[in-house]
């Protein structure tokens, strides 16, 4: 399974809280470009993946490797600046800015001190910014403080920063979560579209969401990996099913 | 920024609409109280208006409105709520006082006399070594910004680094207010311990007692307010100010878009020491004292109030708040000093619980209301 | 029913004990009078043995006598003594020796008074009876008092007396400083012998008050070997001091640390619950040592006969009272404050600076609690360190808290409530669980506990009513080494900082010591951030 061209490479991972594995994956990777699906019941270890290759937690042993790069001991910003993206479980975006400056500020622009105080993004940055305001229905929005949106709203805009970002690993936890049908249609075209030029990794409970985005699935449970493969073939998997059925409530 | 249209002052007066007219103030209320604090004080001194006692006040409460200034952009602003400002702000002021000490009466071998005061030995006493380099008007100057922007920098790094935030931050600076505070009062210390340092008679060859230094002092501290405001707000209108704002709001979020939240935080908490040291600075001369007494912990919890009060969040919310409660401060206390401090506390405890945007807020609203109903 | 009627022998035996113990001294009378009339005798031998048997009898009544006695104040009154009190203007009372009474119902005149005959002999007898006398104090207190007098005098006549003392006495430490007083005494003797084994004796004795009569031994005495002994028992009693300083100030550690846990104990409650400090915390403390106070003042004013009581009654006051106003600060203003841990921090300021402002102007400045009889003192284990009974009493209260609080919040069913909202308030509320009276009720818990802790800290301390703010801060920095809402790191952070400040007290200034272990902690949260026992998984770094 081991496959030395995937840009996401989790090998040998296991994370301990309290003495209570929260994972153990002896390896999970993700191809250059591929968009995968993590599925799994509730505290399978899904965020915590995600927690791990960005970096908010550290593995009690294994190693990641990310674009041929071990960011195994990497802060969390340094990741990010290699190009890690990442949408939360709850939609956080800045409440305080405008929607445009939340946008500004997930530009790749300079991140450090210095470019900090420098003037407004350039006028391509802008149309850029503006364009993608557009295809996520925010474009009108763009002066309205973050904190006034709809939790839709938020999550795309969430979305949109990251792909305004520049980062070409996405990490989208749970992007769904509480959109109305259309708005779940358009997400999950948002999604396909990125795939390919960036390569992303979506955490997703809901199964319909799940079928749209037409992609390779990954089951955790209790920690493990369970299957991996297409949707259909994954739900046709006995363990799977137990996993599910067994507790009785996802599906 | 384009200025709208109907804010030219000739405009108002020709539309003779209130909710003009209040736009207009609101608009301009700013600078109408830069003008009024620079020249307009001096100008009422002149008239006989205002004595030198009301002068010499009003220059240190402009002072502290800088102190407030300063924690209004790491409190406000980047969201950190620090409780040492005042140490830094005695900090400056110590620079500051060593520097006039040194220019004051000397006694014995060139010692300052505030130094003889607290010296269990008084004969055969040695100026210390570090004071030595004070008597420089250039050091004294330096050290005013170097020492709090350092101690800022230093202890600010490790604090955010290593995540403290939020309660954990405000507490240890408490923390280090009182440590810092304990020691000043030490007399082994030699910094004169719980007497401060006093005795001052001249500033850069200026007679502290003359009337014209008085007056030059006061147009320096309210020009410094002045320009400590603007420069802060310009520096909240660029990226670095929206990057503070999004600290305050989510710091994880940034943090997994690229950005260092500890070098923005630390600059910020940096930027604010350095202003509360030379408000200190310039404070010193004018009150002709400066002790321990400066930076005790309620001190800086102090500015916290006049933030609150005044409007968190805005620079102008930060100066009215400050000159509006000392001033309310030293009404009350010559009317009826026994009250104070319940005021102080309730007042406190009010604007916490029902009005969050201070005063500022407050009158944002009216506005906002009188334009409706215009 | 035999419970009855060994109750009955019991009250018997004991009041025919009393009746002996009354008709002894009326049989003894006969022959101290007798006694006493010998001191008229003109034979300076005859009145002096006299002086010797009164000493003999131990009869306390005697020392006033003596005390007169010596200086010049007793009469000839009826071929007796009597002792003479000045009654005004010239005239005098005659008093009984023994019984103290008036013996003449009117003052007569000074004026042809017979003085006792009085030489130096029986002046130097008398001093002599008038410390026998004192070492017989049947009040072991008064005794112990007069057996250290008399070491520290060493006179040699007192030796037989304190000797008899070190065999027989029941209490030890009595017997101990009668040793110790024996030693003195043969410090000085004219035997080298002697004076070395004393040397040894005050050694093994750990007699701290004699190290500098040992450090002149050591260099003027004439003989070689007492010098070298006088130097070998200092050395020794010295290793012992530094020995018992260093347990008294790990105990003095512990006891600091106590009431700083306590205090902890109730910040790391509220504050693992709902993410806020209260910074009114430390005037809970205050309250809770002014709720004390009162209750004294309530006992002195309504029951006086149950006065040794009031200080257990004033831990539960003080819990009570601090409990109340937490519940009330609560109620009042944290509950509107919810998700703004700021905001909350600086309102509970104002509470905190109104609270210090009402008690000053209700009490003043400057207040004490005289603590119970039953607190003062302390326990000596060994000789020479004394671990007073306040310090232990707040040790205990702490355990007994600790425990309480343990128990509260793993065994019963409000405990498990106050854990299912501390970890997922919304998860609990959706359970059915009513999180605001949770709230009320952990606010209250914790307050209360600061309460405790300030009538613990009358028993070592004045009362000032700004003195909860120096405790907020450092229960802030136990909270934080700690970790929030485990008590284990709270009493291992209490503990640890208590004694670093203890510890570096005697080595650097204590405000040094306070610099050096903020610094510590600073330092120490940049090894570990969450504190020493982080909380994990979903709840970390939410």
């Amino acid at each position: 399974m081991s496959d030395r061209s995937d840009i996401v490479q989790v090998t040998d991972v296991v994370v301990e809280f309290d003495g209570f594995r929260a994972l153990d994956v002896p390896y999970f990777g993700i191809d250059r470009g591929e968009l995968r699906v993590l599925i799994g019941p509730n505290g399978a270890g899904k965020t915590t993946l995600c927690d791990v290759i960005s970096g908010k937690t550290r593995p009690k042993s294994g190693r990641i490797v990310i674009d041929d790069r071990e960011v195994t001991d990497w802060p969390e910003t340094a990741i990010a600046r290699l190009g890690v993206g990442r949408k939360f479980q709850t939609p956080s975006v800045f409440d305080g800015l405008s929607v445009y400056e939340n946008m500004e500020l997930a530009l790749p622009a300079q991140r450090g001190l210095r470019g900090a105080l420098a003037g407004r993004a350039s006028w391509r940055d802008e149309r850029r910014i503006l364009a993608l305001l557009e295809r996520v229905h925010l474009r009108a929005l763009a002066r309205t403080p973050a904190r006034m949106l709809s939790h839709g709203q938020r999550q795309w805009l969430e979305i949109a920063m990251l792909m305004v970002s520049g980062a070409r690993i996405l990490l989208v936890d749970e992007p769904a979560a509480g959109l109305t049908d259309d708005e779940t249609r358009l997400t999950a075209e948002l999604l396909r579209d990125l795939a390919g030029a960036h390569t992303v990794l979506v955490i997703e409970h809901d199964m319909e969401f799940v079928r749209r985005l037409q992609s390779r699935v990954t089951v955790l449970n209790a920690g493990k990996i369970l299957a991996e493969g297409s949707l259909e073939a994954v739900q046709a998997d006995p363990r799977v099913r137990e996993a599910y059925l067994g507790r009785g409530k996802h599906g | 920024m384009p200025r709208p249209r109907d804010l030219v002052l000739a405009e108002v007066l020709r539309q003779r609409s209130w909710a003009a007219g209040l736009r207009w103030f609101d608009y301009h209320a700013p600078a109408l109280g830069a003008l009024l604090l620079v020249f307009g004080v001096p100008g009422l001194f002149a008239l006989g208006l205002l004595d030198q006692s009301d002068l010499a006040r009003l220059g240190r409460y402009c002072c502290l409105a800088m102190v407030a200034i300063g924690l209004d952009l790491v409190w406000g602003y980047a969201g950190v709520l620090s409780l040492c400002q005042m140490m830094f702000f005695t900090l400056g002021g110590y620079a500051c006082g060593m520097y006039l000490a040194m220019h004051g009466p000397l006694d014995g071998d060139g010692i300052p006399r505030a130094l003889f005061v607290v010296s269990s030995d008084p004969e055969g006493m040695q100026l210390p070594w570090f004071w030595k380099p004070f008597a420089d008007p250039w050091f004294a100057a330096a050290a005013v910004v170097l020492i709090p922007g350092l101690l800022a920098l230093v202890f600010g790094w490790l604090a955010f680094r290593s995540r403290i935030r939020g309660v954990y931050f405000a507490i240890i600076t408490q923390a280090a207010t009182v440590a810092l505070w304990l020691l000043f009062c030490r007399n082994d210390l030699q910094l004169c311990g719980t007497n401060g340092l006093t005795n001052f008679t001249r500033l850069l060859g200026f007679d502290l007692t003359a009337t014209a230094t008085k007056v030059g002092l006061y147009i320096v501290s309210a020009a410094t307010l002045v320009l400590t405001a603007w420069a802060v707000l310009r520096l909240t209108a660029t990226r670095f100010g929206r990057l503070l704002l999004a600290v305050r709001d989510n710091e994880a979020r940034l943090r997994f878009l690229g950005y260092d939240p500890v070098a923005y935080k630390t600059a910020a908490f940096v930027i604010a020491a350095v202003i509360a040291g030379i408000a200190g600075a310039l404070y010193t001369p004018q009150t002709g004292i400066i002790t321990p007494a400066n930076m005790t912990a309620i001190e800086s919890i102090l500015v916290v109030v006049w933030v609150a009060v005044g409007g968190r969040g805005t620079v102008t919310g930060a100066v009215v708040g400050a000159l509006a409660i000392n001033l309310l401060y030293a009404w009350l206390t010559t009317e009826v000093p026994r009250l104070w401090p319940f005021i102080l506390g309730a007042l406190f405890i009010l604007v916490v619980l029902f009005a969050p945007g201070g005063l500022v807020g407050a009158w944002r609203a009216f506005v906002r209301r009188g334009e409706r109903t215009a | 029913m035999p419970r009855t009627m060994w109750r009955c022998v019991l009250v018997l035996g004991w009041l025919a004990a009393c009746a002996a113990a009354r008709a002894l001294p009326a049989a003894e009378g006969g022959e101290l009078a007798a006694q006493l009339v010998r001191l008229l005798s003109e034979d300076s031998g005859e009145r002096v043995a006299a002086i010797e048997r009164l000493a003999a009898s131990g009869e306390q009544r005697l020392i006033a006598f003596f005390e007169a006695y010596r200086q010049g104040a007793v009469a000839v009154h009826e071929d007796r003594p009597a002792l003479v009190r000045e009654a005004g203007s010239g005239r005098v009372q005659l008093l009984d020796p023994l019984s103290g009474q008036p013996l003449l119902a009117e003052p007569i005149a000074s004026e042809g008074l017979r003085e006792l005959p009085i030489g130096r002999r029986e002046r130097l007898a008398a001093n002599h009876a008038l410390v026998r006398l004192r070492l017989a104090d049947p009040d072991p207190k008064a005794r112990l008092n007069a057996v250290s007098r008399a070491a520290e005098q060493a006179e040699p006549a007192a030796r037989s007396a304190l000797e008899a003392l070190a065999q027989r006495d029941p209490e030890p430490r009595i017997r101990r400083m009668a040793a110790i007083g024996v030693a003195a005494i043969d410090l000085r003797d004219a035997e080298a012998a002697v004076r070395k084994a004393a040397c040894q004796r005050l050694a093994e004795l750990r007699a701290v008050g004699w190290r500098s009569a040992l450090l002149e031994l050591g260099q003027q005495d004439p003989d070689g070997a007492v010098r070298e002994a006088a130097r070998r028992a200092r050395a020794e009693i010295e290793a012992w001091m530094q020995w018992t300083g260093i347990v008294q100030t790990l105990f003095s550690g512990l006891s600091a640390g106590s009431i700083l846990i306590v205090m902890a104990l109730g910040l790391s409650i509220t504050f693992g619950l709902m993410g806020v400090i209260n910074m009114a915390h430390g005037e809970m403390l205050m309250i809770g040592a002014y709720a004390t106070l009162l209750t004294q003042w309530l006992f002195a004013a309504v029951f006086p006969a149950a006065m040794p009581w009031y200080f257990p009654c004033g831990i539960v006051a003080a819990f009570l009272s601090a409990a109340l106003l937490g519940w009330l600060i609560e109620l009042t203003l944290v509950r509107h404050l919810y998700g703004r841990p700021l905001e909350t921090l600086l309102a509970t300021w104002g509470v905190s600076y109104l609270l210090i402002q009402t008690i000053r102007v209700i009490f003043g400045d400057n207040q004490a609690v005289t603590a119970p009889d039953w607190l003062v003192g302390g326990w000596e284990p060994v000789p020479e360190l004394v671990l007073p009974w306040n310090r232990l009493f707040i040790i205990g209260l702490t355990v007994a808290a600790v425990i309480a609080v343990w128990w509260l919040l793993a065994r019963t069913r409000l405990g498990l409530l106050v854990r299912a909202t501390t970890q997922s308030r919304r998860t609990a509320a959706a359970l059915g669980v009513d999180t605001r009276r949770i709230d009320g009720a952990t606010f209250a818990l914790g307050s209360g506990l600061a309460g405790a802790a300030g009538a613990a800290l009358t028993l070592i301390g004045g009362l000032k009513p700004d003195m909860g703010q120096e405790f907020i801060i450092d229960s802030f920095l136990v909270v934080a080494a700690g970790g929030v809402g485990n008590l284990a790191g709270v009493v291992l952070a209490g503990l640890g900082l208590g004694m670093a400040n203890k510890l570096l007290e005697p080595l650097v200034h204590a405000v040094w010591a306070k610099v050096l272990v903020l610094a510590a902690i600073i330092l120490f949260l940049q090894w570990r951030p969450s504190g020493l026992f982080p909380p994990r998984g979903r709840l970390a770094d939410a």
